[in-house]
């Protein structure tokens, strides 16, 4: 078998990656996957939930990816498939720990910064995510998955929901981010 | 969907972006993750190996089977019959000994394999409760030999097989007999021969005229 360069590693993308990891199992492959997705996992789950849980679940499911790499079909995304399994350990840790319904509503899990002496991007950055963590928990989770990247039917199957349930999730997510946002504008 | 404008959803995705670079993950955690990655990288590499030695293991047993089954198969056509089309008779056998196949080792060792293998299947046959004798005409006693059964049947024996049977003491018979009694097995296989004097009485014999001598040559 032909062996890759290490430094070709950065230049591919998470999918080759994957199919790479899966036929060699080499923890090269493993990293490069986790530079290329790690921070996008854990602040999705951590904008899900808190610090501890989220990194909890982060390698939880970076552990499952090692576990069950052969089980990743390749005509599949790999972040799809990443997001997905996250997804499910979260809200299963939420159910154990009887964090769910309370989860759902609004939390304040990452602390804003004060607006005191803050610039108007800093101020309007700060807001955004205020309003993102207003959102319930379904919608939140359904806009960040777009702005992640995700389409409407990728959404969709990592949430397990039919698509016309995600798009209108998605749409109350930007009717209330935009009307927040724009309160301060005016 | 919600109607969005492209400059709104680019601000938002900016906005979403800036958060993401305010909340990386942890670089304990991603380091741990990498240490962890790293130890799963050399369990593959003695999984590997094990698989590996397993393989070789697994393929010389596969081998040695192989050969001992080549070596000590019953070989089903040690004795081989041909059949073969005439206008004279109505069935014409060619049976020969084809000897164990790929039998390894010098020519003593193949002999003493052809003798187990042989006796082995002679036993065999024998033990078959349908052996029945018919009686057939010696009608060549060269190298190889031929037997007539009237116009029903003519047997020919190669000259190994002929070897084989008289190295087993399985037939009785000399140059001058004419008439014989053969012993065979169910499927046809000659198990002996013995001289007799019962004389093979066919319709044409019945009917006055001698056996036709037929000056056949057979393939050496």
């Amino acid at each position: 078998m032909l062996s890759i360069p290490l430094s070709w590693a950065g230049t591919l993308c998470p999918d080759q990656l994957m199919q790479h990891y899966q036929k060699t199992g080499a923890s090269k492959w493993l990293d490069g996957l986790i530079q290329h997705c790690g921070d996008d996992l854990y602040h999705f789950l951590l904008r899900q939930s808190d610090p501890a849980l989220a990194q909890d679940i982060c390698q939880q499911t970076w552990l499952k990816v090692m576990e069950k790499r052969h089980s990743f079909r390749a005509d599949s995304r790999f972040k799809t498939w990443l997001f997905c399994m996250a997804r499910n350990a979260l809200l299963d840790e939420l159910k154990r720990q009887q964090r769910w319904l309370s989860s759902t509503c609004p939390e304040q899990l990452v602390q804003p910064e004060s607006e005191v002496s803050q610039s108007w991007p800093a101020a309007r950055q700060q807001r955004f995510e205020q309003a993102l963590q207003r959102l319930p928990f379904l919608q939140r989770e359904a806009l960040m998955l777009q702005l992640e990247g995700f389409s409407v039917r990728q959404i969709a199957s990592i949430t397990n929901e039919l698509d016309e349930t995600v798009k209108s999730r998605l749409r109350y997510a930007r009717r209330f981010l935009q009307a927040r946002l724009g309160e301060h504008d005016e | 969907m919600n109607k969005q404008t492209p400059s709104e959803h680019d601000e938002l995705q900016s906005l979403y972006q800036q958060a993401k670079q305010r909340h990386k993950m942890p670089t304990a955690l991603k380091r741990q993750l990498l240490a962890q990655c790293a130890a799963s990288d050399k369990q593959p590499a003695a999984w590997r190996s094990w698989w590996q030695l397993s393989q070789l293991v697994m393929g010389c047993a596969a081998m040695l089977l192989l050969l001992s089954w080549m070596q000590w198969s019953p070989t089903a056509d040690l004795y081989q019959i041909e059949l073969a089309a005439s206008a004279d008779y109505q069935q014409v056998q060619y049976h020969r000994l084809a000897g164990p196949r790929a039998v390894l080792g010098s020519q003593t060792v193949r002999e003493e394999r052809l003798q187990q293998v042989w006796q082995r299947q002679q036993e065999q046959l024998q033990r078959a409760s349908a052996i029945h004798t018919r009686t057939a005409q010696l009608q060549q006693q060269e190298a190889n030999w031929q037997l007539t059964i009237c116009d029903e049947l003519q047997l020919n024996l190669s000259k190994e097989l002929v070897a084989q049977l008289q190295l087993g003491q399985s037939i009785q018979s000399d140059r001058s007999t004419q008439w014989v009694e053969l012993e065979l097995a169910a499927s046809g296989q000659v198990l002996a021969i013995r001289a007799t004097e019962q004389v093979l009485l066919c319709p044409q014999i019945k009917a006055g005229r001698l056996p036709i001598i037929r000056a056949l040559a057979i393939a050496g």
